[in-house]
């Protein structure tokens, strides 16, 4: 965080790149306990999961959303609940692999340092990108105005 | 000396109801408190305001020798610890153990930044020192009352609380929490200069340590002073209007109720 920013400020700026890890839905920020001044009352709120959220990039939700669907990684075999279990699954390796990236310095806590130019909808489809697949979506997609 | 806490004729009002009222107080540094009062006289209120979670309507506080200014309440809480579960139950829920815990480093409820791998470790080490590191990924709202404890606790000791505010942190406890919870009590007061001030429904299991006595009711300070003027008989007896006798014994009081078998025996008698 600069110190020119304020939390308040970091937190809206954090919320237009971040979803929640749980559930991967926006989040909202929301006064929460009361203080005069808005950076000691206010956090990020996930509004479908019901709870304070930091929140992760959401390209690391969706590559992570992937590999736990796909992979079955499963470390809460103690949770009856198959929806929560799901979310603490990708939850964890969200988190997982957004430390690594911090610590491999390619995420700060203004985001991804460098921008990604990997479509959206290759992250829930592909874990190693081949050449040609990449080659055949670009001929498709080389005119589309949005990815 | 500087006077730690003070408050003059403190009010906290909500709508047209008084939470606390004319309350006046003062606390030194390294002073131990024992706060005591029936449900719904102030205690979490008077908590929560201290350690910045809470708005007073009037009058004029000073923590740390300075007047109380909003703008400042960040820097507060990292040196207030504040463990309550009345309190946070209303605001955690299924937010993780870990987070939560990280939360305390700096006085806010969520996480501000990305967590440093220093202070992940450190907050992991007290989770292990609270024999709760298990469930570090668990919602808040699954733990039993007795994890919840710990998990605040845990919290309170991220930052480095000169001021520790517990607030009935032995309610709900099993016997082995209970004295897991008095052994650290006990280390807390004998390695630091800390402050510490503890709500408690259990006079009869007050430590030794413990050497100043505040009671509470309606939102007013009934009595306060050295702990053995404050829980004395002819005081007890007018504050809880039933006559009781106080005994003193090794780490407490015991109550004596001196009224109230007779007036339940006649639910079989009629």
């Amino acid at each position: 965080m600069t110190e020119q920013m304020n939390r308040i400020e970091y937190l809206r700026q954090r919320k237009q790149h971040c979803c929640c890890k749980y559930c991967g839905g926006l989040l909202e920020i929301r006064r929460v306990a009361f203080s005069e001044q808005d950076d000691a009352r206010v956090e990020l709120y996930c509004p479908r999961c019901g709870k304070i959220e930091f929140g992760v990039e959401k390209e690391i939700y969706a590559v992570t959303e992937y590999f736990v669907e796909e992979m079955g990684f499963q470390c809460y075999t103690d949770i009856e609940n198959p929806i929560l279990q799901k979310q603490m699954n990708i939850a964890k390796v969200a988190e997982i692999i957004s430390w690594g990236f911090v610590n491999l310095g390619y995420c700060d806590e203004n985001g991804f340092r460098y921008p990604l130019t990997i479509p959206d909808a290759l992250l829930h489809e592909e874990l190693n990108l081949k050449r040609d697949k990449w080659q055949a979506y670009k001929e498709v997609h080389d005119n589309d105005d949005t990815d | 000396m500087t006077t730690q806490i003070e408050l003059q004729h403190v009010n906290c009002k909500v709508g047209e109801k008084y939470l606390l009222r004319d309350i006046t107080w003062q606390v030194q540094p390294g002073e131990k408190w024992i706060v005591f009062g029936e449900n719904g006289s102030g205690k979490t209120t008077l908590l929560s305001l201290l350690a910045g979670y809470k708005r007073y309507s009037d009058g004029t506080i000073q923590l740390f020798g300075e007047p109380y200014q909003s703008e400042e309440v960040l820097r507060y809480r990292r040196r207030i610890g504040l463990v309550s579960t009345s309190f946070f139950n209303r605001i955690l829920c299924r937010e993780s153990v870990l987070s939560i815990v990280l939360s305390g480093q700096n006085g806010i409820l969520g996480i501000s930044e990305y967590i440093s791998n220093q202070e992940l470790l450190y907050a992991k080490k007290i989770l292990e020192v609270f024999h709760i590191e298990k469930k570090k990924d668990m919602p808040f709202y699954l733990l039993s009352k007795g994890e919840q404890q710990s998990v605040l606790l845990a919290r309170a000791f991220m930052g480095t609380p000169e001021i520790l505010l517990l607030d009935e942190a032995d309610s709900g406890l099993d016997y082995l929490a209970r004295i897991r919870l008095t052994d650290f009590l006990a280390a807390f007061a004998a390695e630091t200069k800390a402050t510490l001030i503890a709500v408690t429904h259990y006079p009869n299991e007050i430590p030794d340590f413990f050497e100043h006595g505040l009671l509470m009711k309606n939102g007013k300070i009934y009595q306060k002073g050295l702990l053995e003027d404050v829980f004395r008989t002819e005081v007890f007896s007018d504050f809880l209007n039933t006559p009781v006798e106080i005994q003193k014994q090794k780490n407490g009081y015991q109550f004596i109720s001196k009224g109230e078998v007779n007036r339940y025996a006649e639910l079989w008698r009629t």
